[in-house]
């Protein structure tokens, strides 16, 4: 049988399962919205759906929650048991324990369940509805599509920025099937590469002190992206309009920071002006409210890797007095954040 | 000059017919099988754009402005995916859609169907986004009214109408029925009133026929079905289909969409079908 040629080692699965018996979802209550006469009013409030695995970024939004403000948290396990929805008339309602709840704005954490859970389809059709949902959100799936496909996004998204603006470029990237001689040949002509996954499925990113290691036979199982190594200092600025927030990361020996084993150091920077018009075009272009962009920089160019349209940024907003996760809270009210 | 047909099922209805007058159309054929898993592939992305370098066999395949690539790459099997060990299925079904969105894409302009959200073969929406964006795009016409969600949460009103429960992506289902699964939410609407008029086009030519064997002789002298003609080559050609299936119910002077498809399955029934495709194709790829 055939095997990709990235192992499954270097493909960490995101946490997954049925979410355990626990009842995650809450409502987080104003003082007039939590008493006796308004417990079957609809509630007009945020609405944060997440999965139970991935809860850190909804509980960073709780603890920023002012007092005197109402927020619902839904995970996505206890869809159809604790609560359900209903789209009709360009309407959305969401019902938690029969309180009705319209939303003012929905932070969608990317997230489905597994294929065998008793509720796939229903969260299915949540999508769809989120997706018809006219309201402001964050993070819809219709907002992931070009991030689907990394070389997809630098052909559609990036590269046509980086042609408007001198100084951002894209990683020369390659898409290669064919056999390990081959691969031999393209490393000796193009020099240092690096290898990742080519649609979203997270990969941890190496170069080819590693990937020379693999199984050779399996470079010629399917299409697979190589994107040309580049040396400088990566950067991850997250947008959401009208704010930015830049951290330089600060990592040892590794290829990826992320898996770095002693964790990687961020730095915050302020990144100049015209760059951050640039980085906003092209969030926008996506029809992105909330975004992570990838940089990598050095002396002479910066290059851009990818945008992310569901960004982990939970790490990083530990360094920006959590003003990321008050902004996500104020967007989804249809307020700024001060 | 290269034309080259690139498809996934040889059952799809402009795919059988390409594919049977290749030689006449002076096409070259590839199953998307053979590209991703015998072909090799060399491409390259750079500040320059992308070039597409496929070799298979003896044939090249490049994405040069001398090469128009009729696009039928419907969608990628699951069964295609057994040939890889278990723990890699998923994961190589997903790079592959990945590397082809990104390859199709890179034939632009020169494409027939260019990859769109949802489907590497231009749009595929389900109903209910087909029923929105049709409501904003198409000012007088009608959609069904639907429900997603809480199956306990049908309107109380909807209970002796004839409802049809279904998948959003099955965009054949028409007929009032019951629901097969229990799961706590569901995807319900009302069929529509009037007589469901199957509207086939190819290019810009639109043929009508109607869907459940109605006299529709009325229809002529009335207009309806002109004005059914005009509206699905309208749909098609926002939607920049090459051929579809569009389904509109006509009821006291108004229409409502059904559906629209770009794999014309329904067309493919009707007489004359064949040759509307070949010379939308003849005249479709004869600048290159």
């Amino acid at each position: 049988m055939r095997q990709a040629f990235i192992p499954g080692s270097f493909r960490p699965p995101l946490p997954s399962g049925d979410g355990g018996e626990k009842a995650l979802s809450h409502l987080c209550l104003d003082g007039t919205s939590s008493s006796n006469s308004h417990r079957f009013k609809a509630l007009r409030c945020p609405v944060i759906l997440a999965s139970a695995f991935d809860s850190k970024h909804s509980e960073l939004i709780e603890n920023q929650l002012p007092k005197d403000h109402s927020c619902a948290f839904l995970y996505l396990q206890e869809l159809g048991s604790i609560w359900n929805f209903t789209y009709r008339a360009g309407v959305l309602t969401f019902t938690l324990r029969n309180r009705p709840i319209c939303p003012s704005g929905i932070y969608h954490r990317k997230c489905l369940l597994d294929t065998g859970h008793p509720q796939y389809d229903a969260a299915l059709l949540l999508n769809i509805a989120i997706d018809l949902w006219p309201g402001p959100q964050i993070g819809s799936n219709a907002m992931s599509f070009a991030n689907s496909s990394k070389p997809y996004q630098l052909l559609t998204t990036i590269l046509p920025a980086s042609r408007a603006k001198k100084g951002l470029a894209i990683p020369p990237t390659f898409l290669f099937k064919g056999t390990e001689s081959e691969l031999r040949t393209l490393l000796a002509t193009e020099g240092s590469l690096i290898v990742k996954s080519c649609s979203s499925t997270r990969s941890q990113v190496v170069d080819e002190t590693t990937f020379l290691d693999w199984n050779s036979l399996s470079t010629n199982s399917l299409p697979i992206l190589f994107q040309k190594r580049f040396k400088g200092e990566d950067v991850r600025i997250h947008l959401l309009e009208p704010r930015a927030w830049a951290v330089k990361v600060m990592a040892n020996s590794r290829v990826d920071y992320r898996f770095e084993g002693s964790g990687a150091r961020f730095h915050r920077l302020t990144p100049n002006s015209a760059l951050l018009a640039l980085l906003r075009s092209m969030a926008q272009s996506e029809n992105l409210r909330l975004s992570g962009i990838d940089l990598m920089c050095n002396q002479d160019e910066t290059i851009c890797l990818e945008i992310n349209p569901s960004p982990a940024w939970c790490a990083f907003d530990l360094h920006h007095s959590k003003s990321i996760a008050r902004a996500i809270l104020k967007t989804l009210e249809g307020t700024r954040a001060r | 000059m290269t034309r080259l047909l690139l498809y996934s099922d040889l059952d799809e209805p402009i795919t059988a017919i390409a594919v049977k007058f290749a030689d006449q159309l002076q096409l070259a054929t590839l199953d998307v099988q053979e590209l991703l898993f015998e072909s090799a592939i060399a491409d390259r992305l750079d500040a320059s754009g992308a070039q597409i370098c496929w070799r298979y066999r003896d044939m090249h395949f490049q994405n040069r402005p001398e090469t128009y690539l009729l696009n039928r790459c419907a969608h990628l099997s699951r069964e295609w995916f057994e040939r890889f060990t278990p723990s890699d299925r998923d994961y190589a079904q997903g790079e592959c859609h990945a590397y082809l969105l990104f390859a199709l894409t890179s034939f632009a302009p020169r494409i027939s169907e260019v990859p769109r959200q949802g489907s590497l073969m231009g749009r595929s929406w389900t109903l209910p986004e087909q029923w929105m964006w049709a409501q904003s795009a198409f000012g007088g016409l009608k959609i069904p009214d639907f429900h997603l969600g809480d199956r306990g949460a049908l309107p109380a009103s909807w209970q002796k109408s004839a409802i049809i429960y279904t998948d959003p992506h099955n965009l054949y289902t028409f007929c009032p029925n019951s629901p097969k699964s229990q799961a706590a939410a569901c995807f319900a609407f009302l069929r529509p009133s009037g007589v469901a008029l199957l509207c086939s086009v190819v290019g810009s030519s639109v043929e009508i026929a109607p869907l459940e064997g109605q006299k529709i002789a009325a229809f002529v002298k009335s207009g309806v079905l002109e004005r059914a003609r005009k509206l699905a080559g309208e749909i098609a050609a926002a939607q920049e289909f090459f051929a579809a299936d569009i389904l509109l119910f006509a009821h006291q002077g108004s229409f409502t969409l059904g559906m629209f498809a770009n794999i014309p399955y329904g067309s493919a029934k009707l007489p004359g079908f064949e040759s509307r495709v070949l010379n939308q194709l003849q005249e479709l790829l004869s600048p290159y």
